[in-house]
């Protein structure tokens, strides 16, 4: 089937063909990025009403893949601002209260000193070799407030800069230092709870 | 003297970018005293490792490659997309 170039007419919206076609591609590009099934599920939901809007625009050029991940992109980026905006003044409160960690995370007393030392997890090497230890990562990355498990995934598995990061999400680089700090710390806790047991790590 | 808190910020701090001298050495003074944070630090770095092991291939390691969209989730989607192309003033 050949096809010029000129002869492209609009795409006419065909929501039910592209969930069928690229729903799960979109759905799992989402998910490594929000790290929650249902966060995934509602950008997929917002890409899609967006394309239906912006089928006239669509050149034809772009596969309609191409050109549904790039929607997926900006609605992806536009849903982790919105997070990090909500999480914000949370974190820059509890970072500069002295006994707010105590409180929220139970990591240190008032004076900044381990409540709970942290433990062997033993030969790393090993640990990381560990399919289980990889299962309890992606577990405890999906635990973390959304904000900062949005922020640790687009540093520490997308790669990406700080300053790319700052850009995107238009915060400051201390905004990002706090929310990686607290990504880091809770998903340290949340593995050590995970592979030496819960015994005195559970404080309720 | 730093206190352990301090220290744990510090260090996440050094794993996005260089910190300036003084800093590095404070950090490394409580270290040589705190066993504690000696251990925090091997697991950050672990914690890193993790990440983009994750990141680049761990997805064979996870489930994520055989992720779908569920037949609810689909099924909600595909509800509120009809709900617009029906929308009257859609067509006005």
């Amino acid at each position: 089937m050949s096809k010029d170039p000129s002869d492209i007419i609009a795409v006419q919206p065909d929501p039910d063909r592209w969930l069928q076609d690229f729903g799960d591609i979109l759905f799992r590009y989402a998910l490594r990025r929000l790290h929650n099934t249902a966060h995934a599920e509602d950008v997929v939901q917002e890409t899609l009403l967006a394309a239906i809007q912006a089928c006239a625009s669509y050149s034809g050029r772009a596969s309609e893949k191409t050109w549904l991940i790039g929607i997926l992109k900006h609605k992806i980026i536009d849903f982790i601002r919105k997070q990090v905006r909500e999480s914000t003044v949370d974190d820059i409160n509890a970072l500069s209260d002295a006994t707010a960690d105590g409180g929220i995370d139970g990591l240190f007393d008032a004076r900044g000193h381990w409540i709970h030392p942290p433990r062997d997890w033993g030969n790393p090497v090993k640990t990381l070799q560990n399919h289980q230890f990889l299962e309890a990562f992606e577990q405890c990355l999906a635990r973390l407030k959304a904000a900062h498990a949005q922020v640790f995934s687009l540093k520490e598995l997308h790669g990406q800069s700080i300053d790319e990061i700052c850009n995107e999400l238009d915060i400051t680089a201390t905004n990002c230092s706090v929310m990686l700090y607290r990504a880091r710390m809770g998903l340290r806790r949340c593995l050590e709870t995970r592979l030496t047991g819960n015994d005195q790590e559970e404080l309720q | 003297m730093l206190s352990c808190k301090e220290v744990c910020y510090i260090v996440s701090e050094s794993l996005d970018a260089k910190l300036p001298w003084h800093k590095r050495l404070k950090v490394r003074i409580h270290l040589l005293m705190c066993k504690a944070c000696r251990r925090m630090v091997r697991q950050m770095e672990l914690l890193r490792a993790a990440a983009r092991r994750y990141g680049s291939n761990g997805h064979d390691a996870s489930n994520l490659e055989q992720e779908k969209l569920s037949h609810e989730a689909s099924a909600r989607i595909l509800k509120r997309l009809h709900q617009t192309e029906d929308d009257p003033t859609d067509h006005a």
